[in-house]
């Protein structure tokens, strides 16, 4: 398994790999990653504020749920299955959903991979790099308390039109997104 | 570790942990911040903020026990405790989560050697009248209570990339006569796990 800054790398995960995650071996995981193609893939890279935010830019005509979150948060873990079930629901209305982990990016491997490919995460996930975290906060909102999770949602002309700074479950996602598809 | 084990640490982790509160008024840079009385989580009783009065400064910082960025910290809140002590500033630690009892507090102290006083905020009364929001955080205050430095620690919870060591830089300034460099720097943490309203 491997991962680099500033560039989009695809896992691909064997059924064999499954097996072997299921039976707890996530060195297993790690030394077999580039095993052949099955169903399940997860996107998760590096990236700058500046990066995160080109690639937010990038999918303007959707409408776009930024979702701050660490894997060591534990509200953000309880919120992440209900981000993976309204990422599927809404995609065919023009949903996208970026997560943007404030995980250390020395356990991108150890811990972000790993959970995100538990998840089988349907979106980008991008990790903040070792940049100040205060300026990725800043550069989202000035006024946000720096809790995770956060969630912020953009139209489709890339404005942003709501901001809750707690955990969410599907219904209070639906309620913010669906009025803006 | 296996992945069974590794959902049960998450599935406990999301069971100890509640939502951010949002909508807390901070207490600002320049305004007079509340006085307090906790109950210290040792064999000393109660801790009056007022009580610091003579100090030059009083650090008050929003702890934890279990939030992965406040443990980041915390040799660097004893070895600040401990630098600046003989200069006339006081710090006070304050847990307010609801998810970590007195017991867990008096661990935690132990295990990490802090010396400053440490007390238990139990229904975030305290955090919601200062309007913390976070762990770790921050409000340094002179002797007049007078808020004079807002926000986190530094700049990296990976000690050897620190860059802006905004908390020592505020402590500097002030016993200085200066002000802060920067007065405010958004703390960034785990939120504090608020009991339901």
């Amino acid at each position: 398994m491997q991962y680099k800054e500033g560039g989009s790398v695809r896992y691909f995960f064997s059924k064999y790999i499954l097996v072997a995650a299921v039976a707890g071996s996530l060195t297993l995981i790690a030394a077999c990653g580039q095993s052949e193609v099955t169903n399940s893939s997860v996107s998760v890279r590096i990236a700058s504020p500046e990066q995160i935010h080109a690639h937010i830019d990038s999918l303007r005509g959707n409408v776009v749920l930024v979702n701050l979150w660490a894997t060591w948060c534990g509200p953000c873990v309880a919120e992440f299955p209900h981000l993976t079930k309204v990422a599927r629901d809404y995609a065919d209305r023009g949903l996208r959903v970026v997560a943007v982990s404030v995980d250390q990016p020395n356990v991108v491997e150890s811990a972000v991979i790993p959970f995100v490919t538990r998840h089988n995460a349907p979106f980008d996930v991008l990790v903040k790099d070792w940049s100040d975290p205060m300026l990725l906060l800043e550069s989202f909102d000035a006024n946000l308390s720096g809790a995770i999770p956060t969630s912020l949602l953009y139209d489709r002309d890339g404005k942003l039109k709501s901001v809750v700074e707690r955990g969410l479950n599907e219904r209070q996602l639906a309620a913010m997104i669906t009025p803006n598809l | 570790m296996n992945s069974g084990t590794t959902t049960a640490i998450l599935a406990t982790f999301s069971l100890l942990c509640t939502v951010a509160s949002a909508d807390i008024a901070t207490v600002g840079v320049g305004a007079t911040a509340p006085d307090f009385t906790l109950p210290s989580i040792g064999q000393s009783g109660d801790v009056t903020l007022s009580e610091f009065a003579d100090s030059n400064l009083t650090v008050v910082m929003w702890i934890a026990t279990r939030c992965p960025v406040s443990n980041d910290y915390n040799e660097r809140m004893e070895a600040l405790a401990d630098d600046y002590r003989d200069k006339g500033v006081a710090f006070v630690g304050v847990n307010a989560n609801k998810t970590e009892s007195t017991e867990e507090c008096v661990q935690h102290a132990q295990i990490h050697g802090f010396s400053f006083a440490v007390v238990k905020d139990d229904g975030n009364r305290v955090a919601d009248q200062y309007g913390a929001r976070v762990t770790p955080e921050v409000f340094v205050l002179d002797s007049k209570r007078v808020v004079k430095y807002h926000g986190r620690i530094d700049d990296s919870r990976e000690i050897s990339r620190v860059k802006a060591h905004d908390l020592r830089a505020a402590l500097d300034a002030l016993l200085a006569g200066d002000d802060p460099p920067r007065s405010e720097a958004r703390a960034f943490g785990c939120s504090i796990k608020r009991v339901d309203q």
